[in-house]
């Protein structure tokens, strides 16, 4: 009941609220604040730069200096600040792009005007910032006694080094001081030094008390480091209650975030497919045994996954092999053709060595017959002795291998594949024929998210699996591809959509699984703008709706942002 | 629960608070920002900074016992220039530099019994 009168006193309150802080439709002041517990902070902005200024716990105030168009870190930049007109001197640089200013006129209460004059090369500007320095000094952190040790600590090192000294001498005289164990009533054996009777047992815990004095260094210098690291003000990112996250520079240097802002574009339409790699039909080679028969290696050996090929290498032999039917018969055949080879030899010889009684053309005849029962055996011969060479069909490297030394072959089985890893094609199955009629241009991303080229190589003209094949050509070539491998694959149309063009990794998944890009409105305050997006390539996305020109937007180190909590 | 409910209404809020108006021409010529919870317009020429104050409804407001200091950054120098009255709504000074494009100023504007506030002008840079 109470949470409902609440309501409606706000509700009610709200035209009568609109006055006291906005008037003529605009308003002063309604920036939204950054976290109570978050360090004193300021931040200015110019079309140039971008500049943060955080009251560390230090009580000195860090500078964070960026371009703000892209968020890029401005290193070795000058910046000289002046606080309610009086010039506090050039801040030095503390890290890359961060500067420090340690003055005790920052530390003074109250609505603090700062106007810091940047040189950066050429670049120079004025920037006004307010800051709001707490009262209570206490406030300024959660652990004000520790953080006044540091601060002294920081301001005095000095101070801090020599009271660690005393420590130390302290502890020194108290050891030396101590009461030493007494020297052994009974000497086991009769030193050989008899003037210096209790020089051994007590040497030893002497040389163990200057060993130790490095350990407590050491130690001294590891409980002090945290403090040295911790000076640089480390404020959480966390979640707004209104929705924004809030990420100081520090986190956001640690990101490596940039922004670039939205610009209106023209870009052509997309459209995805679901592809994968193949091999050029005029580049790779399939090969096969032409009949069945027995394996055997070549000289060297198999050509192994990999191996580069040249065209015609032998890549193994096939020793055919027969039944033991059509082996006799061959083999009847040959010794048939041996004995007719006798004889036509008999006759050629008799023939020729009555030349002129016989006639030329008797002669020539035997002789033919002859070469031709000779040729017939050769031909038979090899059914049962010989072995056909396989032969590498185009150049390339070896891709598959199914074979084994001794093993039988059936015709056709295919042995090895060879595919030239520079001349590899995309084949994408496109399942709205009338959407790729025209394509102007074509990419493909992996899932491992390389990005591919593809030039248009042509399109079928017969579905397969209800979807219509489209061939491309992988240009530029790629590496790490293998045959088989998926593929997604964006087809450009001519037709044309306008809308805000944003690199792909500017667009993130919100828990609730919708798509958002992070809009940048002040130097540390993001805000989630649900989108709706069309993939143009594998790089770049078009935002159609939910962003308005002109906005901040974060292109690089979107997705760890959206994991602030 | 409340929370949420809290959140609700700040929502319902939201669109009663539009954007702030980004920096405008002014009727004397110059360049009109926000200044504080006001409106102050920046004319410079020559080495003579006049600053027009009016109200959030762009109504003029008396410059009687108000003061303000202008640091300007100009030819990549930097100098200073205090304001005083010097008419019914005009504030102006002279100072080491010469109004050029590119010219930039931050003023300090003290209002009587109110405290310093802050603008930033790009007066030779506008269209």
């Amino acid at each position: 009941m109470l949470i409902r009168l609440l309501l409606l006193v706000t509700l009610l309150a709200a035209p009568v609220l609109r006055p006291a802080f906005s008037h003529e439709g605009h308003s002063h002041g309604d920036e939204p604040a950054p976290p109570a517990a978050a360090a004193p902070r300021a931040e200015a902005h110019s079309d140039l730069f971008e500049i943060v200024a955080v009251l560390g716990p230090d009580r000195r105030l860090w500078l964070y200096l960026d371009r703000h168009a892209t968020s890029e870190p401005i290193d070795r930049a000058t910046v000289q600040v002046s606080l309610d007109g009086e010039d506090l001197g050039t801040a030095t640089r503390a890290s890359e792009a961060v500067y420090v200013l340690a003055n005790p006129a920052v530390e003074r209460p109250g609505s603090r005007n700062l106007v810091f004059t940047i040189t950066a090369g050429e670049d120079m500007d004025l920037l006004p910032a307010t800051l709001e320095v707490p009262t209570a000094a206490g406030a300024l952190t959660a652990a004000p006694v520790s953080s006044e040790l540091l601060s002294i600590a920081l301001r005095e090192p000095y101070l801090w080094a020599a009271g660690l000294l005393v420590l130390l001498l302290g502890v020194a005289i108290g050891r030396a001081a101590a009461p030493r164990p007494l020297p052994p009533l009974v000497v086991a054996e009769p030193p050989a030094i008899g003037t210096h009777p209790h020089a051994l047992p007590s040497g030893a815990p002497m040389q163990e008390r200057v060993a130790a004095a490095p350990a407590v260094l050491a130690l001294a210098a590891i409980l002090l480091l945290p403090a040295l690291a911790w000076a640089q003000p480390l404020d959480a990112p966390r979640r707004q209650p209104d929705g924004s996250i809030f990420v100081p520079k520090p986190s956001q240097r640690l990101l490596g975030l940039r922004t670039g802002p939205a610009e209106l574009g023209e870009a052509s339409v997309t459209i995805h497919l679901t592809g994968q790699v193949v091999a050029d039909p005029n580049a790779s080679g399939r090969v096969q045994a032409s009949e069945a028969g027995r394996i055997e290696p070549p000289e060297r050996g198999f050509p192994v996954l990999g191996q580069r090929v040249a065209q015609g290498e032998v890549l193994g032999f096939v020793l055919p092999i027969m039944a033991a039917q059509d082996r006799v018969g061959v083999r009847a055949s040959i010794a048939e053709l041996d004995s007719l080879i006798v004889i036509a030899e008999a006759r050629v010889r008799r023939f020729t060595a009555l030349t002129g009684t016989v006639a030329q053309a008797e002669i020539n005849d035997a002789r033919a017959l002859l070469e031709g029962l000779r040729q017939r055996r050769a031909a038979n011969l090899p059914a049962v002795t010989g072995r056909e060479p396989i032969v590498a069909p185009s150049a390339g490297l070896i891709s598959v291998v199914r074979v084994a030394a001794g093993q039988v072959i059936q015709a056709q089985e295919p042995l090895f594949d060879i595919v030239d890893p520079a001349r590899l094609w995309v084949e994408a199955i496109a399942f709205d024929p009338a959407a790729v009629a025209e394509v102007s241009g074509a990419s493909a991303v992996t899932a491992g998210g390389q990005a591919l080229r593809l030039g248009f190589v042509g399109r079928g003209m017969t579905l397969r699996q209800q979807g219509l094949p489209l061939h491309f050509r992988i240009e530029g070539g790629a590496s790490g591809l293998a045959v088989g491998q998926p593929v997604t694959v964006l087809v450009e149309t001519p037709r044309r959509a306008a809308g805000i063009v944003l690199p792909a990794e500017a667009v993130v998944r919100n828990p609730e699984g919708g798509q958002v890009v992070y809009e940048m409105p002040s130097a540390e305050r993001f805000l989630a703008r649900p989108v709706r997006v069309q993939p143009l390539d594998g790089q770049r996305v078009l935002v159609t709706a939910g962003l308005e020109r002109g906005a901040r937007v974060v292109t690089s180190g979107a997705g760890l942002i959206a994991q602030v909590r | 629960m409340i929370r949420r409910r809290l959140l609700l209404a700040g929502l319902t809020l939201a669109p009663f608070a539009a954007r702030a108006h980004e920096p405008r021409r002014g009727p004397n010529g110059g360049q009109k920002v926000d200044i504080g919870t006001n409106h102050a317009e920046l004319v410079a020429a020559g080495n003579t900074l006049r600053l027009f104050l009016f109200d959030g409804a762009d109504r003029p407001i008396a410059a009687t016992g108000a003061t303000a200091q202008a640091v300007i950054l100009a030819g990549g120098r930097q100098a200073t220039v205090a304001l005083a009255p010097s008419g019914d709504n005009v504030l102006a000074g002279t100072g080491d530099f010469l109004a050029a494009r590119g010219m930039r100023a931050v003023v300090t504007l003290t209002l009587p019994g109110q405290r310093p506030v802050q603008a930033r002008f790009t007066p030779m840079d506008q269209n």
